[in-house]
């Protein structure tokens, strides 16, 4: 993302100790590891873990959809910040938020490719696509998506964001960014709204609420990123900027509260099976716990009560944010599954017409799904780390 | 082939000449459910059900020895079927009774269609939920016939109770794909790798398919099944037995069950039998069905069996109110 404001309007920033190189890499390393296993399982035993022919979608498509409103929504979030609320102290964030956004993108690539019947036939949807289907669409927005921020972030490796040249041409990809990640996630909730036979996914505006989710998310994980990695930090700058954002954190958790409650109420009001049943899974299915301990309670209550009480402490922010994060995971989840895990209207006697253990309605994630999503983390982790010592590091070094 | 003036099969009532061989049965005391009679009631005796059965394995040791030296005659004489258009010159001829038979009739009609050029023919299989009596032969059959590996399943038959205790009956459907005219599967694959043929059949390209599982999220009707690569014997002493290897024939090409390759990784689904069709054969289930509950054939021929079936006003189809328009109709 381009920066236009000058250099000087930011008191000399402290460059960012806090992260310890050795300590992440670690981390990363460990994930992958730990993470390994199970993606041979998928790539050499071409294992699928617990999905069925029922439930053709489960736990990596969830966190797939999580990483993409995280990826595009930190962006959003990042350029409405700047553009609208003018907060100055998120200027030299950027080259972190877009890092952070990239490691992020390649993780959710790489889950989704793991979901895949044949993942080394991904080359198809480039060279043989159907425009006429969305998910042509969402892999092909990735993709420009991925190659915009990589050429922004490339520019700030270089160095090369206060020469006027590349500054035009980055405030043109920045432009052209904010558009596409839009449509991005209009197509990704549209992927599953448009899907007529599933009424769960159909009766929600998921193009909407998914657009709203992700903004919310990429504010959480914008403000961590802030707490974190600002180079403003220990300036007075630095704890302002962050009050301002725990402002408009709090205001997009209501927003978005307010979006699921009038969603989820359209659906349950009528009480048509249909469209409810659906709706009863998540609340008062087998996973309650996952939509009112995590989500509502961590997710939502937490952050709301200490953004509400201590507003102005760091470590509150800082907490409500991570517990923000954590809470949300759950969310996709809990939208694509249900969505599936029950018989269509009609179609009830399907339930018991076979028996195959992959022909059930029945769905829990395997230790070996868990591991593969782990691995997608450690890829991010480990993207993010290394980028983030030998692209931000050096530019921060170099221009302050 | 010679032509015969055959009488109409489908009486007013809906019912085939096959059942008017014998007699209609008398209607089951109201105490009679499908899980039997109440006491007091007079069901079939022992004596007369086995004399029932003897009769039938009596018939059946007949008439098996001349069925095999039938089929093993026409394979010496190279009439078999399995090589495509061959059936359209040579096939053989119907006697006037056999003509009557109901599968004979709808094989007939099947090879009048395949002359016709693809585009003209419009296939339709009709259920007769009244007749189908949940025996599943038809899921079986169609697994034999596409060697369909554990997990995979084109036509399960749903078994649905329908009121409450003592006025319960039990109904079976019978659920192959739709072949849907607008089918929501189609648009939906990122890759073009199935799409509806001229014929109306909704076909696959393994080989192009990614195995991204959005058109199986996509049908109303459960239809597409994942091939997750299972075999039968997986788990016990000796898997993998030489017969799970047997190639199949879908789509006319030949496809190994072997782990990371087609069709393994790809969603799979019933294809009316593609491949039998082209050799001028009628799909599995319906030869298969032993109550003649399923029909299949061209419903742009007018004097076709499943246009006059689908002309009649007990046909329903599955989820109409979607406006998938689905090519299997059933009659209630
Ligand atoms: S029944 Fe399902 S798989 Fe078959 S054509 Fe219709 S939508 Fe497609
Ligand atoms: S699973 Fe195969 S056929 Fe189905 S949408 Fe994906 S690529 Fe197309």
């Amino acid at each position: 993302m381009a920066s236009t404001a000058t250099a000087t309007a930011v008191p000399a920033p402290r460059l960012n100790r806090t992260l310890d190189y050795r300590v992440s890499l670690t981390l990363a390393v460990i994930a992958l590891i730990f993470g390994a296993y199970g993606v041979f399982r998928v790539l050499v035993f071409k294992e699928h873990g617990a999905l069925t022919s029922y439930v053709p979608w489960g736990l990596w498509v969830g966190v797939y959809v999580f990483l993409v409103w995280l990826e595009v929504g930190m962006i959003l979030t990042y350029f409405l910040l700047r553009r609208f609320l003018r907060i100055e102290g998120l200027r030299l964030l950027a080259p972190v938020a877009m890092l952070a956004a990239i490691s992020a993108l390649l993780g959710a690539l790489f889950v989704i490719g793991m979901d895949l019947g044949h993942p080394f036939r991904f080359w198809k949807a480039y060279l043989q696509p159907n425009f006429g289907s969305l998910m042509s669409w969402m892999i092909w927005l990735h993709t420009l998506y991925l190659g915009i921020l990589t050429a922004e972030l490339f520019a700030y490796f270089r160095g090369k964001v206060y020469v006027d040249r590349w500054k035009i041409y980055l405030n043109f990809l920045t432009y052209i960014s904010i558009p596409i990640g839009v449509l991005l996630i209009a197509v990704i909730g549209g992927l599953f709204g448009v899907v007529a036979a599933r009424p769960f996914w159909n009766a929600s505006v998921l193009p909407l609420m998914f657009f709203i989710a992700s903004l919310v998310a990429g504010l959480g994980l914008l403000t961590l990123l802030h707490l974190l990695f600002s180079p403003t930090r220990g300036t007075p700058q630095y704890e302002t900027t962050a009050i301002q954002m725990a402002r408009v954190f709090l205001g997009a958790i209501v927003i978005g509260m307010i979006a699921s409650l009038a969603n989820g109420l359209v659906i349950a009001y009528p009480n048509v099976p249909a469209y409810a049943e659906g709706l009863k899974l998540v609340l008062f299915g087998p996973y309650w716990w996952t939509i009112w301990i995590v989500h509502l309670g961590i997710g939502v209550l937490v952050p709301l009560v200490l953004l509400s009480i201590w507003r102005t402490r760091l470590w509150a922010i800082g907490t409500a944010s991570v517990c923000y994060l954590v809470g949300f995971t759950m969310v996709p989840v809990n939208i694509i599954i249900p969505g599936l895990a029950y018989p269509m209207p009609t179609m009830e006697g399907i339930k018991d017409a076979f028996y195959h253990s992959k022909l059930t309605f029945d769905y829990t994630p395997m230790f070996m799904e868990w591991q593969v999503v782990v691995f997608a983390v450690g890829i991010s982790l480990l993207v993010f780390t290394v980028g983030y010592r030998y692209i931000v590091e050096p530019y921060l070094r170099e221009h302050h | 082939m010679k032509t015969t003036a055959t009488p109409d099969p489908v009486e007013a009532t809906g019912r085939t000449p096959v059942e008017e061989a014998p007699p209609e049965p008398e209607q089951a005391p109201a105490s009679c459910t499908e899980r039997g009679c109440a006491a007091g009631e007079k069901p079939m005796g022992r004596k007369r059900f086995l004399a029932q059965v003897a009769s039938m394995v009596g018939l059946s040791a007949v008439a098996l020895p001349s069925l095999v030296r039938a089929g093993l005659e026409a394979v010496a004489d190279g009439r078999t079927e399995e090589s495509g258009a061959g059936f359209l010159k040579d096939g053989p001829e119907f006697e006037e009774d056999e003509a009557a038979n109901i599968i004979i009739r709808m094989q007939r009609e099947l090879r009048k269609a395949m002359r016709k050029p693809i585009e003209q023919r419009k296939w339709v299989m009709v259920i007769d939920l009244r007749k189908c009596t949940g025996c599943n032969a038809c899921t079986i059959s169609c697994i034999a016939e596409n060697h369909l590996p554990g997990g995979v399943v084109y036509r399960p038959v749903m078994e649905e109770e329908i009121g409450t205790y003592p006025n319960v009956s039990l109904r079976s459907t019978p659920r192959p794909c739709m072949q849907c005219e607008t089918a929501p599967c189609v648009p939906v694959c990122p890759v073009h790798a199935t799409w509806i043929r001229p014929d109306g059949i909704i076909d696959m390209d393994y080989d192009q398919c990614i195995g991204c599982r959005y058109c199986m999220t996509a049908c109303p009707y459960h239809a597409r099944t994942f091939d997750f690569g299972y075999s039968y014997t997986e788990g016990t002493p000796e898997p993998d037995q030489p017969y799970e290897k047997v190639p199949s024939f879908e789509y006319g090409k030949r496809w190994k069950q072997q782990k990371g390759r087609s069709p393994t990784g790809n969603v799979r689904k019933c294809h009316f039998c593609t491949h039998k069709l082209d050799a001028g054969m009628l799909p599995s289930c319906v030869t298969s069905c032993i109550g003649y509950a399923t029909y299949f054939g061209d419903a742009n021929d007018p004097d076709s069996l499943v246009a006059e079936l689908i002309s009649r006003g007990n046909k329903i189809r599955l989820k109409e109110e979607m406006g998938t328009r689905p090519r299997v109709f059933y009659l209630i």
